[in-house]
């Protein structure tokens, strides 16, 4: 217990006293943070795409709705759907973010009888809500559409208008998809490199031998090991996330709890498979391509920078079974939509299973020379 | 300068007990047998030298004992345990300082002696005192990174004394020091030798091996080559001194000429041996005069020229040729 404590305490004085992996490990993502959060943007930063569907079988109530969804094509970049299952299924895979479905019967209850009735006339919009800013945005410019339509079915002309000058920027929501990845990366690269990096060179240096010679039991220096590098995850992740609260406004809409869980979860898993590189490593000068081997394939495909979506179908699979898909993933659900642990008992069950097998792979490759 | 020739050898009392027993370790990396089925046993309280080239096998030999290693067959005991089964006992009695350890940089000497002292569950010296055994106490809240050499060695030691333990292990401690600091190094063994401690010491540097040393087991690739106290080693010559001379005149001296001179220098009254080295002659002898007369004769009759000629007493580089045919910084 007591070289537990010293070993988690010296690990963590490494980590404070190395001033400029430290200052870098920090400067890295917000620097990241910072250069893609404000280049970004601009092309189709705000814009979502989706379908329309008309059961409404081309009546003079759906022609009038099209003609208006039309006038918000900055906003909404809409095709016709072909079939309505498969472009829900679409939207469920978040291949699209808004699917707007004109009912049968909407036409006709457009007719002035009909609105004199009382009866309104109803549109559906379904959105895919990890993307809530985009769909806001989308649910905001189908307002106006109908209220364009009801408008000008009551020819009703406003006598108060309000000019309202957008300034609306769209990178704001990009960094809000940005941070929870930045975050994720973050941990990742840690953990992964970090731990691949350090051991590889203890180990090389003789630092891991001399401590072999002692009583010292492989399992508490793995412990310590693990304290420290969570008490320091912990830490730059709340400060990766303040930064970005400060500069950018992000926010964490989900519970704080979770979010930490996750980080945990996700370190302890990075940390394992960072003590297999280690072990596989045969100098510490080859720790650092092999982890980088590992690690720069998972930034670009685990929906790090975009959306897992965005990559190609037949590489949907192999991403799908990536840890920092579903850290990222998890993370920015949680941010962003507030989700809890009922949404996203599938991705901690995927990065839980992860940690245990790494650990259990790791436990066989350690070794202290 | 302190006088190091009074350094005491050889009277540790043959009733002591074995505190270590090595048996038979082999220990071959692939088709390289590094260590090859040595034996060897070490009394308590004694300081027991591994004197041999780089390459001879005095790292794995101690690692073997220390437990990491595997020896490959054989069997080490250390205070009675075994290395394979008892490996945790074995680990709290003795104290390891290892050829190539370095520390974290950035922690401070006493940072780093607080932690390696809560590795063990037996008692631990309390920090200052052992620190100040080793000189260091004034370096006490200094980061690692600025120790000197000599310094981080010191440290190095004081981490292997932080058990208390029975058994010390120092590999090569002075290799890269300068002399001052060796010296000071040199302090600090002998003092541990006086509280009792158990050293096994291995070095390339044959002057510390014969200071240090109650007894030397020289080694040269993977097997011992003599075992016995300095000056048996030196006495097991049967010559106390050696001559030493060159001969400008051997460059343009076809092959068999040279060797009839030395069979020549061979016969000469009183030598021992004689041999040539690199680009030396060396006689032998335990009667330095008539070697010397008989060898100036003997060049004189011949009408061979010699320069640099010395006579000096024999050593544990004499031994060491003498048993291998190679010199010992030749590796």
């Amino acid at each position: 217990m007591k070289s537990y404590t010293q070993l988690t305490l010296a690990q963590l004085r490494l980590f404070a006293r190395n001033k400029q992996v430290l200052f870098w490990t920090l400067a890295f993502p917000i620097f990241l943070m910072v250069m893609l959060g404000s280049f970004a943007g601009g092309s189709g930063g705000g814009s979502i795409d989706g379908y329309y569907y008309d059961e409404d079988g081309g009546s003079e109530g759906s022609k009038t709705v099209i003609a208006a969804l039309e006038g918000q094509k900055e906003i909404l970049r809409l095709e016709p759907a072909e079939n309505k299952e498969e472009a829900m299924n679409e939207l469920k895979e978040g291949k699209k973010g808004v699917i707007i479905i004109i009912p049968s019967g909407f036409g006709a209850s457009m007719t002035p009888e009909s609105i004199a009735s009382g009866t309104q006339a109803k549109l559906l919009l379904y959105y895919d809500q990890t993307q809530a800013i985009k769909a806001q945005s989308a649910i905001n410019a189908m307002e106006q559409v109908t209220d364009g339509l009801s408008k000008a079915l009551v020819h009703y002309s406003p006598v108060v208008v309000l000019d309202s000058v957008g300034v609306q920027s769209l990178e704001l929501q990009y960094i809000d998809f940005l941070v929870p990845g930045i975050v994720a990366m973050m941990i990742m690269s840690n953990n992964l490199n970090g731990v691949a990096g350090q051991i590889a060179s203890w180990r090389e240096r003789g630092i891991l031998r001399r401590m072999q010679s002692t009583p010292l039991h492989p399992s508490s220096f793995i412990a310590a090991q693990i304290t420290a590098r969570l008490l320091l995850n912990g830490a730059q992740a709340i400060i990766v996330l303040l930064v970005s609260s400060l500069l950018f406004g992000t926010q964490v809409n989900g519970s704080w709890l979770l979010l930490i869980g996750f980080v945990i979860v996700g370190t302890l898993a990075f940390m394992a498979i960072g003590f297999i590189i280690a072990g596989l490593a045969k100098t510490p000068e080859s720790a650092g391509p092999i982890a980088g081997f590992v690690s720069f394939p998972m930034m670009f495909l685990g929906g790090v920078f975009f959306p897992i979506s965005s990559m190609p179908a037949y590489l949907q699979p192999v991403v799908n079974l990536l840890p920092i898909a579903h850290l990222s993933t998890s993370l920015r659900q949680i941010m962003n939509v507030g989700a809890g642990l009922t949404q996203l008992w599938s991705e901690a069950l995927l990065l839980g299973g992860w940690l245990i097998v790494a650990f259990i792979v790791a436990s066989f490759t350690f070794k202290w020379e | 300068m302190k006088e190091y020739a009074q350094a005491p050898h050889g009277d540790v009392s043959a009733e002591q007990p074995n505190i270590i027993e090595v048996d038979g370790l082999v220990k071959r990396y692939g088709t390289f047998t590094a260590v090859n089925g040595i034996q060897f046993q070490v009394k308590r309280g004694e300081i027991f030298g591994l004197l041999g080239p780089n390459g001879a096998g005095k790292t794995t030999t101690m690692e073997m004992i220390e437990g990491l290693r595997q020896p490959d067959e054989g069997v080490a005991r250390v205070a009675g345990y075994d290395t394979r089964t008892q490996l945790s006992k074995v680990k709290e009695v003795i104290g390891v300082q290892l050829q190539s350890t370095s520390l974290f940089d950035l922690l401070t000497v006493k940072e780093i002696t607080a932690m390696y002292a809560s590795f063990y569950h037996v008692p631990t010296l309390p920090i200052l005192p052992l620190l100040d055994s080793v000189t260091l106490s004034e370096k006490l809240n200094d980061r690692v990174k600025n120790l000197s050499g000599g310094q981080k060695q010191r440290l190095a030691i004081a981490l292997a004394l932080v058990n208390d333990p029975q058994v010390v292990f120092l590999d090569e401690p002075t290799t890269g020091l300068d002399p001052q600091a060796r010296r000071t190094l040199w302090d600090i063994i002998l003092k541990l030798r006086d509280q009792g401690k158990t050293i096994i010491i291995s070095t390339h540097y044959m002057d510390e091996a014969e200071l240090l040393s109650d007894r030397i087991c020289l080694m040269d690739r993977g097997s011992i080559v003599a075992l016995d106290t300095p000056r048996n080693l030196i006495r097991s010559l049967e010559s106390e001194s050696a001559i030493e001379f060159r001969v400008p005149a051997l460059d343009t001296m076809p092959e068999e000429r040279r060797s009839e001179l030395l069979d020549s220098m061979q016969g000469i009254e009183g030598v021992r041996q004689a041999e040539f080295r690199k680009d030396s002659y060396v006689l032998y002898t335990d009667q330095l005069q008539s070697a010397l007369t008989g060898l100036v004769a003997l060049t004189e009759r011949d009408g061979i020229q010699f320069t640099d000629l010395l006579t000096r007493t024999a050593t544990l580089e004499d031994v060491f040729i003498h048993m291998t045919g190679r010199s010992l910084r030749e590796s």
